[in-house]
């Protein structure tokens, strides 16, 4: 009791420098993005997305200066991703689906990044604080984040009241649905959080896959290496990412574009037509809609779009459709 | 595919199998590439037909359960024609009924062949694409949608290796509260 009595006082001394701070939300947000990377905590959380609910656990330590992360699967077949620094791995059972899927995935780190700050969002979202609540046990800050056009979601946030931690997210449709919940059920702070936690489940016949977050200092992709553009976009959302690459499993090389308005972010994927043939289609899971669609390219032959993101469906179908081939 | 699994497969889709034998059937689907395949795309060719979004391969297997009642026949009236070849279906009509609540464009004139040779090889012959409308956008304007009706099993895997690589690349930019998060829980869904 005695531990987690100085762990608090240590953790409310942390934050004793943003209490002028009190009243922007903005800064509870920045807060917020900063106790995810700086703290330590040890937590089991409950995922509803789509159709299920799902059961995780995160570990998450600074050793050395280097961020540790370990967020665990609890239900069905192992499944681990551990990040260590900027190297993240995917332990995974043979036959996990992940696993099938991830081959006809570029691997290694993009060329380009370029990450926004929680507290530039506030011309395409209205931030405010409502009221107070409860999460895990622990005492939380409410506030919405409400989109102020029809081309992105907003959110309802419970963040910790001292360490500011996100306790529970609502991603909340146009309507007011509720399509992706995130809360803690039960997290651990500071001290309590044992770093052998952060070790990955010994378990025999692992298959891991590994891959390196986006670095700053890599080569940038000049964009006029980039054929493809978007005609229309949503206000507020620049690029994240770009980059070309041939996948492991075809041989042929996918366009990948990224775009982010700081909180919603969707890719556009852009290929040559398999030699099959290809349909168009429109899928969601939760508040991932996914569009494939097919546009002319080089010498007008057909390239396949394809477009995933947290967006409307409207809006994810306007922007694919708005995917123009250079000098066409 | 076992005869004794066409059979149960046969009767799942007439609306004659019990509980027992729906779950078998499931759990199998599970295990067995082709029977999930086949699966999937008589699903497939529901949602199209019904004009509803294609769903990912797991939450087909997550609806399963809950379209499995066959007794709710669309209203057959109200609905473009079909031309139905019955092959050796047992009961065409019951399949009919369930196929055709199309949500389909006034505009747009669907006819779509469906053959079967067999129940492991559904033929799909698009006459003319479905257009799906979507919702006016917040400027008037509306997207339509072209969608060709010979999806495959390949054009769904395809799209959900993106949906995970999206996630990815989230995780790797930091994009989202919960960047590996979606990684983390995809096809658990």
């Amino acid at each position: 009791m005695k531990r987690l009595g100085l762990a608090l006082i240590l953790l409310l001394g942390s934050f004793g420098a943003v209490a002028a701070d009190n009243d922007d939300p903005r800064t509870w947000l920045s807060d917020m993005n900063r106790a995810f990377t700086d703290l330590s905590y040890d937590g089991t959380f409950s995922y509803f997305s789509g159709n299920d609910l799902a059961s995780l656990r995160i570990v998450h330590m600074v050793v050395d200066g280097e961020q540790r992360e370990r967020l665990v699967h609890l239900n069905g077949a192992l499944r681990e991703i551990i990040r260590t620094g900027e190297k993240v791995s995917c332990i995974l059972m043979p036959g996990d689906e992940l696993l099938d899927l991830t081959d006809s995935i570029p691997s290694g780190p993009f060329a380009r990044a370029f990450v926004r700050r929680y507290d530039q969002i506030s011309e395409y979202y209205g931030l405010a604080f409502y009221g107070e609540g409860r999460v895990a046990d622990r005492p939380a800050v409410r506030l919405s984040v409400s989109p102020r056009d029809h081309d992105r979601y907003g959110y309802r946030l419970w963040l910790d009241k001292s360490t500011r931690l996100l306790l529970r997210s609502e991603l909340i449709d146009l309507e007011g649905g509720r399509l992706e919940i995130f809360q803690f059920t039960q997290i651990l702070f500071g001290d309590e959080v044992d770093s052998a936690d952060l070790e990955p489940t010994s378990r025999a016949g692992t298959v891991q896959d590994h891959f390196e977050l986006a670095s700053k200092e890599a080569e940038p992709i000049p964009m006029s290496d980039m054929p493809w553009r978007l005609t229309w976009l949503p206000k507020g959302f620049t690029m994240a990412a770009v980059d070309i690459r041939r996948t492991p499993s075809e041989s042929k090389s996918i366009h990948t574009m990224m775009y982010s308005d700081g909180l919603a972010a969707f890719s556009v994927f852009i290929e040559d037509m398999p030699q099959a043939g290809a349909a168009s289609m429109v899928s969601r899971t939760g508040a991932t809609v996914a569009v494939t669609h097919l546009v002319a390219g080089p010498n007008r032959a057909h390239h396949l779009v394809t477009l995933v993101g947290e967006l409307p469906t409207p809006t994810a179908l306007k922007i694919a459709k708005s995917i123009r081939y250079r000098g066409i | 595919m076992s005869e004794k699994l066409k059979e149960s497969l046969s009767a799942i889709i007439d609306g004659e199998a019990d509980e027992f034998e729906l779950r078998r059937v499931l759990d199998e689907i599970g295990k067995n590439e082709e029977l999930r395949a086949t699966w999937e795309r008589y699903h497939l060719i529901g949602s199209r037909l019904r004009g509803e979004r294609i769903d990912t391969r797991a939450k087909l297997r997550q609806r399963a359960w809950g379209e499995l009642d066959f007794s709710k026949v669309d209203d057959v009236s109200e609905t473009p024609r079909l031309d139905v070849d019955d092959g050796p279906q047992k009961r065409p009509n019951r399949q009919l009924g369930r196929w055709t609540g199309i949500a389909v464009a006034a505009t747009v004139a669907v006819a779509v062949v469906l053959g079967f040779n067999n129940f492991n090889t559904p033929v799909i012959e698009p006459v003319q694409d479905i257009v799906v409308l979507d919702a006016p956008l917040a400027d008037g304007s509306v997207v339509a949608l072209t969608l060709q009706a010979e999806g495959t099993a390949e054009d769904i895997r395809r799209q959900y290796a993106r949906m995970i690589h999206h996630a990815q690349l989230r995780g790797m930019y930091r994009q989202g509260f919960t960047p590996f998060l979606k990684m983390a829980t995809y096809g658990r869904q």
